[in-house]
């Protein structure tokens, strides 16, 4: 069986579909989504708008307007959907417990995988949704030029990853977890962890990290072996592919630098047994991110399913 | 006849608390087997762990030949659970309830609405099929969660308390139902505290107290177990007191006394224990005439199945 036939006969996806976007709710959220969305692009847009339309046709200010509206659209995404995700997705099981109706579903024949599973993808399905209902309004810059096909499918790529995974994260505290409450606690202060607290730490670290990094590898002090180099280049890496936003920057930066959508060359420091050390190519941290993600995911589902499937003792 | 709900040995312990202890029972095939006993008395986890919700601690229970603790997945195969509450899902009708767990027991598409509709109407909500589930009425909810139990065509229905919290006419209606089912084949095991239930509907009733099991068997055959504490109510014509002194002098006798709030003018109504045979019984009445007593009416008081559980009962809870 095909994944999208399997997807179509687990009966849970059908329910929690028929249940979400019957009545308003549905409605209004993706209403008030993409109001945000838009809204936050037209403040923006304005003011620069107004300077573009006085200063006549000046290509370089066009494309500069063009990545700042689809920069800013894929941020709101990202932030939106930081809120909307938990919120849908931390009551999955959880509630079902708290209606009682967790002990009918563990008696028939729907297994702990399928009713995870179904919670996942239809919270996913909506989600996706509210994705693809954006993309008019980022398409907005490509009126003005400047963003490149690999920036829109590595920011698709990674919103999409975002969503998985926060939706990852409120399906595993609504299955380990016995109230709704607690879960959904638990998930929004992970998912506020990932859009401002990953983020704030990581601009303390690199405040702290700047100057030593400079001492190391430009005021070149010489003892730097490059094994040395190559661990602090790896926990640095891995401390930007963690964060989406870290590293969707990072990613740009890496993009415009060297025009290179995969990887970086970083020079290592020479020294007396390695004189002419060769560059080291860093993979871009989006593919960290995405990876990472991906993989956190599964290990939580995986986890989710346990609890799940586990009898009472 | 043959067992398809074997319990054997089989006990629950929730940290020190013993919930079950060593209960061992059995239920044949298409019985309507009632378990009763006071609150606390381990009824819901004895069906939780036939549900396969619950491990048991020791011991084991098969249901149609399949273990609880080895094969979980064999026995939802073959039950219907209801638990004693109803989990009710907002924003979903009437149809899609059932749809939505007939989907979950594997039933194909398009055998679903033929279905819903025949499950519909034995339980009679057919007229409510789209109809929000939480706009129903108690009586109803508990009428579509025994549909929502019979989707996949059980043998064996698993069901905690139907009717509690119903009023009159709902439980009459939840009884009768479950008479029909039991008609239709299906082997029904529930527990209750409503003693009339059991009385009017079972086959056979088991009465647990304390994790438990104190009796079992037919309501009959319960009452025969209780013959030796056999009550008797006499009427004379006169010299009560008289009497009560000579009946307490009898073999076997005890508690001769004066019927509380019954007098006949011109009749003297007594009452009295005994633990004997029914030749012992006959004798006792000669014993009486023998005296000269002249009694109007001799008979032993039938018990109903309050006295069945007073009797067989301490007022025990774990």
């Amino acid at each position: 069986m095909s994944w999208i036939a399997k997807l179509r006969k687990n009966p849970v996806v059908l329910k929690e579909l028929r249940g979400r976007m019957r009545g308003r709710r549905a409605f209004v959220v993706l209403t008030a989504y993409l109001m945000v969305l838009s809204g936050g692009i037209s403040l923006a847009f304005l003011p620069l708008a107004n300077r573009s339309l006085a200063s006549g046709y000046d290509l370089a200010l066009r494309q500069y307007v063009g990545k700042g509206i689809f920069g800013l659209a894929v941020l709101l995404q990202f932030i939106t959907i930081s809120f909307i995700a938990p919120g849908i997705t931390a009551g999955a099981i959880a509630s079902e417990r708290e209606h009682q109706t967790l002990d009918i579903l563990r008696t028939t024949l729907l297994s702990a995988r399928d009713l995870v599973t179904g919670k996942l993808m239809a919270a996913l399905s909506f989600l996706f949704l509210l994705l693809l209902a954006a993309f008019p309004i980022q398409s907005l810059a490509f009126l003005m030029g400047g963003v490149e096909l690999e920036e829109i499918v590595v920011a698709a790529v990674m919103l999409i990853t975002a969503t998985v995974a926060l939706s990852a994260v409120g399906v595993f505290f609504s299955s380990v977890l016995k109230r709704t409450l607690a879960s959904t606690v638990l998930a929004y202060a992970v998912s506020f962890l990932t859009v401002a607290g990953l983020p704030m730490l990581l601009m303390l670290l690199l405040t702290i990290a700047t100057p030593v990094a400079e001492f190391l590898f430009m005021g070149g002090s010489g003892d730097l072996s490059p094994v040395t180099a190559v661990v602090l280049l790896g926990i640095a890496w891995i401390l930007v592919s963690s964060n989406p936003l870290i590293a969707a920057l990072a990613t740009e930066a890496i993009l415009v630098d060297s025009q290179s959508l995969w990887y970086y060359l970083i020079p290592l420091p020479s020294s007396p047994q390695f004189p002419n050390p060769s560059d080291l190519p860093v993979p871009s941290p989006w593919i960290g991110y995405v990876l990472g993600s991906l993989l956190l995911s599964a290990v939580l589902i995986r986890v989710s399913i346990r609890a799940v499937r586990r009898p009472e003792v | 006849m043959s067992a398809i709900i074997e319990i054997r040995e089989l006990s629950k312990n929730y940290g020190g608390l013993a919930a079950v202890k060593h209960l061992t029972l059995s239920v044949d095939q298409g019985e309507l087997f009632g378990f009763i006993g006071p609150n606390g008395a381990g009824k819901t986890s004895t069906l939780r762990i036939l549900a396969t919700l619950l491990r048991p601690t020791g011991g084991d229970a098969w249901v149609a030949g399949h273990s609880v603790s080895l094969d979980p997945r064999g026995v939802r195969r073959v039950i219907g659970y209801m638990p004693d509450f109803f989990g009710v899902y907002d924003d979903m009708k009437v149809w899609e309830y059932l749809d939505f767990f007939a989907a979950c027991y594997k039933i194909p598409e398009n055998e679903r609405s033929r279905l819903i509709s025949d499950l519909l109407q034995l339980v009679e909500l057919d007229h409510r099929r789209e109809d929000f589930v939480d706009k129903l009425s108690r009586g109803m909810k508990q009428r579509l969660s025994l549909a929502r139990t019979l989707v996949h065509d059980p043998q064996v229905l698993i069901l905690d308390e139907p009717a509690s919290g119903l009023d009159p006419r709902a439980r009459v209606e939840i009884r009768e139902l479950l008479v029909e089912l039991s008609r239709m084949g299906k082997t029904i095991f529930f527990s209750t505290q409503i003693l009339s239930d059991v009385a009017e509907i079972c086959s056979r009733i088991g009465i647990l107290e304390a994790g438990e099991i104190v009796a079992t068997g037919s309501l009959e055959a319960l009452r025969t177990q209780l013959a030796s504490h056999r009550r008797v109510e006499l009427a004379l014509l006169e010299r009560g007191e008289e009497a009560i002194a000579c009946l307490n002098a009898l073999e076997g006798v005890s508690n001769a006394q004066l019927t509380a709030g019954n007098h006949t003018p011109g009749r003297v109504h007594l009452e009295f224990h005994y633990s004997g045979d029914d030749p012992g019984l006959s004798d006792v009445l000669a014993a009486l005439q023998r005296a000269g007593f002249r009694v109007l009416q001799f008979r032993e008081a039938g018990h109903d199945l309050e006295d069945v559980f007073m009797r067989v009962t301490k007022g025990l809870v774990t």
